[in-house]
């Protein structure tokens, strides 16, 4: 006890904490390297049976047609970006948001749970390709369709993860709160909102891949411009190589909001959500 | 306030054939049986017996985070409730269930800062008032998890003891503690306690423990759940960590231990 009161807090958390991220960043080289290194060995697979097989550009592009797709069309890509990137974000937004308020909602009041949640499940087992056209039959050919399909597809697991988080305390936690008087709203915002953060983040990294694949599905119906749009357009030319470029670019897009939700996730819990205190 | 009670009977804790039932019918669980217990103002005393004896619910009981099936208790002259929201009983748990998102002084404020606001600020110690009565002084800026379990609990007894609690219920706060820790802490509470001088209420495991910090031990038995005996404890006032080792001690504990097997 004398020994781990003399010595500062802040110097053994630091080392402890740069060991933990060293070990990570080592570990994480090792994993990232090794994968760029399997990718490589399948490409110059694909590249390979391509070309000795001589196989027809439009039913097979090789690895090398697609990059120069992706360069050739560089600004058709890029235009067609946009509308898709808005989609998805205003998707995003509005999923989570709805999600995280419907979630509080449940937490706070069990008789709102216990109506509305098995509507949420029967929403979930709605394949949304199948929502897609009654949503343009509602809402036409603007981005509103779009939207609200990014929107269904991250809805779910928000909530979901949501309620899980927000019931994911401590008991005893709650017993202090109680002994403390501590009313509902200060248990929300001093405990329950913590303690659901790390399960929002999982979803939030779930949904945000989601929410791209949603906008295109939402432009697949109808849309004049935008990735989805651009598939389409490129499947019925029989432009492989651009086709596999629009694939390239939306996995692209997945894997930044992937990371910009990561970063933002680090940023946030400074804290070990599985250690017990 | 019990009509014809004597305001100034300084009686801290008033259980009265206090039963706590779980569940109806044929599963139903009887963890506390008729139960009568007083206990004095600023005393200490512990509660010792087999795991599943009551001990936790009792103490639940008299922090009115679960209400007695039937029977009376009192908690300073008052329903239990009623001391809770002017703030009079504090809680320790076995884990220290610390905010780990806070730093060390954002936790022990926490009590500050929740609950009936007329009472935030009236009576109450200062947070680092609270961490240098724990010896954590320093340490304010650190968050839990870089802390040991120690000093963990030492924080989450300054939490529990900046709003200057008249009665602190612990729950076999060092349970989860090592041996030499634990001593080390059972000294610190004895000092605590002599400062402070509030009324504690202990639940323990160990029967050592027990003995070396309270003035009375309240023996439970299993089936039914009651109370078989509540034994003195013949030790000097100033305790000090050798006294564990007395041969003094060892009788106590010794008869402890009897009066358990009978349970």
């Amino acid at each position: 006890m004398k020994v781990a009161l003399s010595s500062k807090p802040a110097g053994t958390a630091g080392i402890g904490m740069l060991q933990r991220s060293l070990l990570v960043i080592v570990r994480g080289a090792r994993g990232t390297t090794m994968a760029m290194l399997g990718l490589a060995i399948m490409l110059l697979i694909w590249q390979g049976v391509v070309r000795l097989l001589d196989v027809p550009i439009y039913l097979v592009p090789a690895p090398t047609d697609v990059l120069v797709a992706l360069y050739n069309d560089r600004a058709l890509l890029a235009q067609n970006s946009v509308p898709t990137l808005t989609e998805a974000a205003l998707g995003f937004l509005l999923g989570n948001t709805v999600a995280v308020l419907v979630a509080i909602s449940f937490v706070y009041n069990r008789t709102v749970e216990d109506l509305f949640y098995p509507v949420a499940i029967l929403i979930k087992t709605i394949p949304i390709i199948a929502i897609a056209p009654v949503l343009k039959i509602m809402l036409g050919n603007g981005i509103e369709p779009k939207v609200l399909i990014a929107a269904l597809i991250c809805f779910f697991p928000t909530l979901v993860n949501a309620v899980q988080g927000f019931r994911a305390v401590n008991p005893q936690l709650i017993e202090l709160m109680h002994v403390l008087s501590a009313t509902k709203t200060q248990v929300f915002r001093r405990v329950r909102f913590y303690a659901a953060l790390p399960y929002a983040f999982a979803a939030l990294k779930v949904s945000v891949t989601m929410c791209v694949l949603g906008a295109i599905v939402g432009e697949w119906i109808g849309a004049n411009s935008g990735i989805g749009y651009l598939i389409l357009q490129s499947m019925y030319v029989f432009d492989t190589p651009r086709l596999f470029a629009t694939i390239i670019v939306a996995s692209f897009m997945a894997i930044a909001g992937f990371a910009l939700v990561a970063w933002l996730e680090a940023r946030v819990i400074h804290w070990d959500p599985g250690e017990n205190t | 306030m019990k009509a014809g009670k004597p305001e100034s009977m300084p009686v801290a804790i008033d259980l009265r054939e206090v039963s706590v039932t779980f569940g109806t019918g044929d599963t139903a669980i009887r963890a506390v049986d008729k139960v009568s217990l007083s206990v004095q103002e600023g005393e200490f005393v512990s509660l010792i017996g087999h795991s599943g004896c009551g001990k936790s619910t009792l103490l639940r009981v008299i922090a009115d985070i679960i209400p007695p099936t039937s029977g009376e208790a009192e908690v300073l002259g008052m329903e239990p409730g009623d001391a809770r929201k002017q703030r009079a009983v504090s809680m320790v748990f076995q884990q220290s269930v610390l905010m780990p998102w806070d730093t060390v002084l954002e936790n022990v404020r926490m009590p500050l800062e929740v609950g009936p606001t007329r009472h935030q600020s009236s009576g109450a110690m200062s947070p680092m008032e609270a961490l240098k009565l724990v010896e954590l002084d320093g340490f304010e800026n650190a968050y839990p998890a870089q802390l040991s379990g120690g000093m963990r609990q030492r924080v989450a007894i300054a939490r529990a003891l900046v709003t200057k609690p008249r009665v602190l219920l612990m729950d076999e706060p060092f349970g989860a503690l090592d041996e030499l820790v634990r001593d080390s802490l059972n000294v610190e509470l004895l000092r605590i306690w002599g400062e402070a001088g509030m009324t504690i209420v202990f639940v323990t495991h160990s029967l050592q423990e027990a003995v070396f910090l309270s003035q009375r031990v309240a023996v439970m038995s299993r089936r039914p759940s009651r109370i078989a005996a509540v034994t003195s404890v013949a030790l000097p006032e100033n305790r000090e960590i050798a006294v564990k080792d007395t041969p003094e001690l060892g009788q106590q504990v010794a008869l402890l231990r009897s009066i358990l097997d009978e349970g």
